[in-house]
């Protein structure tokens, strides 16, 4: 009996160490548990994305699916222009479908650098070309509030191994709810590109996230980029095998 | 004889106002049925006037065109799909009236198997026509899919000369037409992965010559590869090419060997090749450069002896009556909404070029605005020596 509950006790004490382990307290762990909250396991959404200057706005939407970090597939929906083009990443390539002119236009990595149809974000920011957890070292460096949010305050600087875009960044997560409050970007030589913060917090079928981003670049009064999810639905029955070249060609919206 | 005249002009107009009129209810539609059933439609309105003066135009001369395009889209189900693309285009201005009345029956040649281009009205000083580049029926079932009709069957990868496009080279100098005309053809496709597939297809055209080839496509170490074979026209023809990178730079090439098979034994066969890197700096600046070999071509004066440079009889075979040709290209967002680009395309064997830079501001969100030129220049009979100058301004509507 006694030594019955001395297992018992020692596998109460293992579980308490489990569950207060310092891996919470590892900003690679916490960046992790974010990240696999933002992205879920799969998930398929709309998105709408408003370029703002001081004197015009455009606006681009889409319609995505993923896997992941590593499996995207993006139908672009409007502008009447660009519509029905399809961009899709598998783990390190990309393709371009445009079905205008029939071709599959393979992306090169350098082209991942463009910013995406004038906006604040780049190609490499909307395909999750490298990955914020896998690609950078990551650190606490404290705790501040955020819109109310108590967050952890991660820094991340990039593996020298990593062929990613920025050279430092800085983000908030909500503490507890791992929501991404705000994120700053800098460039190679450490000076501060944009902001991104992050608003509307909305309840997506399991999980409440962020419905509203918005990049805000670095001394340039009246430029922002906003970036509206209406839909969201994570988990959902996808796996790897649904992108595929035949998938480009064939994807409509709502499907 | 008067009175069978006047009958076939009143038929005539009568013919044109049914398809004015089916023209402006098919594009007042659009909005309507866009998101009924499943249906969906997209296109543009645009009207583009071109400038031009050369050795054929000595003094300058204009070239009005206004186009429109509509895509229809049906999915019964979701195995099927049906579709259409109409263009309905009225070309008019001085250069046709006064040096190429011609230019109407140019326009309204349909190299397809099945005729769809329809002359809706025209006389020596405007041509208005119709034609239809797209009608196909689209059969998918798991991996396999066969389409069948006039379709875009797109084999190029590089982005300027495409030897392994067998079904339907194009002009890069014929920037306003990307969608190309459609090949009357059966193809069947068989997915073999997530970026392979094999592709075999047949087409037919007004001449009745058969191209019929198969295409197999893969992708090893992240990179795309493809080879192929099969007959166009009247050659045999094998090819390959690839996509890739190097340090973050695209890598692409293509080529293929063409050899007459009705006198195999005695002729030798043609070599077409192309290959170009591109790369992406971090401020959104492309480059992009360019060769093509052609083992045929002429290291002498290479020039076509046409009027107009856009409407050259080109297909994989021959791009050019050049033996060597460079391209190079650079495009930049001057800001986000206005793209500046610039291409140029030279022979070095007659020391003659083109240089095309263009301006394309989005005016709105749906509404674009391209001011373009190409500048030629060569020696009398060199490959772009006598085209001049060409101005093109363009404002385009898409929906």
């Amino acid at each position: 009996m006694k030594r019955r509950l001395k297992i018992l006790t020692f596998l109460i004490l293992l579980m308490l160490s489990f569950r207060s382990s310092p891996a919470q307290e590892n900003g690679r762990e916490i960046l992790r548990q974010s990240q696999a909250l933002v992205n879920g396991k799969s998930n398929k959404g709309k998105m709408t994305m408003t370029i703002v200057r001081p004197t015009w706005t455009r606006e681009v939407s889409m319609e995505s699916w993923s896997v992941g970090e590593e499996y995207y597939l993006i139908l672009v929906t409007a502008p009447a222009r660009d519509k029905g083009s399809v961009f899709m990443k598998r783990e390190k390539e990309m393709w371009n479908w445009m079905p205008s002119i029939g071709r599959m236009i393979k992306i090169p990595p350098s082209m991942m650098a463009q910013s995406w149809m004038g906006s604040d974000f780049t190609n490499d920011d909307l395909m999750k070309g490298s990955s914020m957890v896998d690609d950078y070292v990551q650190k606490i460096v404290g705790e501040e509030q955020i819109s109310g949010v108590t967050c952890w305050k991660i820094e991340m600087i990039p593996l020298s191994t990593s062929a990613v875009v920025w050279g430092k960044v800085v983000i908030w997560i909500a503490k507890g709810k791992f929501w991404q409050m705000k994120v700053e970007y800098y460039d190679e030589d450490l000076s501060k590109i944009n902001t991104m913060f992050c608003d509307k917090i909305t309840r997506f079928n399991d999980r409440e996230l962020p419905a509203r981003l918005t990049i805000v670049p670095q001394d340039k009064p009246g430029n922002k980029t906003i970036i509206e999810f209406p839909a969201q639905e994570f988990d959902i029955p996808l796996n790897v095998g649904f992108f595929t070249q035949q998938k480009m060609k064939s994807i409509r919206p709502g499907d | 004889m008067i009175l069978s005249q006047s009958y076939r002009y009143n038929f005539l107009k009568f013919r044109s106002l049914i398809f004015v009129l089916l023209i402006a209810l098919a594009n007042l539609t659009v909005n309507g049925q866009e998101k009924q059933g499943k249906i969906s439609v997209k296109g543009f309105v645009e009207g583009m006037a071109t400038m031009l003066n050369g050795a054929f135009f000595p003094q300058w001369g204009n070239l009005e065109e206004v186009k429109n395009r509509i895509d229809w889209e049906w999915n019964p189900s979701k195995k099927l799909t049906f579709k259409v693309g109409m263009r309905n285009n009225l070309t008019f201005g001085g250069i046709m009236s006064e040096y190429y009345p011609y230019l109407s029956d140019f326009q309204s040649r349909d190299d397809g198997f099945m005729d769809l281009t329809f002359t809706v009205a025209k006389n020596s000083g405007y041509h208005l026509y119709t034609n239809f580049d797209r009608a196909l029926m689209n059969y998918t079932s798991g991996k396999y899919e066969v389409t069948l009709g006039r379709q875009r069957i797109n084999w190029g990868i590089n982005m300027v000369w495409t030897p392994n496009d067998l079904f339907n080279s194009f002009n890069y100098l014929d920037f306003d037409y990307v969608e190309r005309p459609g090949s009357d053809a059966v193809r069947f496709q068989y997915y073999t992965g997530p970026a392979s597939s094999f592709d075999v297809a047949a087409k037919l055209d007004h001449k009745r010559k058969l191209t019929a080839a198969a295409l197999y496509r893969f992708n090893r170490w992240d990179w795309d590869f493809q080879l192929l074979s099969g007959v166009m026209a009247q050659d045999f023809v094998v090819g390959g090419g690839w996509s890739g990178q190097i340090k973050g730079a695209g890598f692409n090439g293509e080529g293929s060997y063409f050899r007459s098979y009705e006198n195999f034994a005695d002729s030798t066969g043609q070599f077409v090749f192309t290959t170009a890197l591109n790369y992406t700096l971090s401020n959104s600046l492309f480059l992009q450069a360019g060769a093509l070999f052609n083992s045929k071509g002429t290291t002498g004066p290479a020039g076509w002896g046409n009027m107009f440079i856009r409407e050259l009889d080109i297909s994989a075979k021959n791009f050019t009556k050049a033996r060597y040709s460079i391209f190079g290209h650079i495009s930049y967002p001057i800001t986000p909404l206005l793209k500046g680009d610039c291409s140029v395309m030279y022979n070095p064997s007659d020391d003659s070029a083109v240089l095309a830079p263009s301006l394309e501001l989005s005016a709105t969100q749906s509404l674009d605005l391209l001011l373009a030129a190409q500048f030629f220049g060569g020696g009398k009979g060199t490959e772009y020596g006598e085209y001049g100058t060409y101005w093109f301004l363009r404002l385009k509507y898409s929906f």
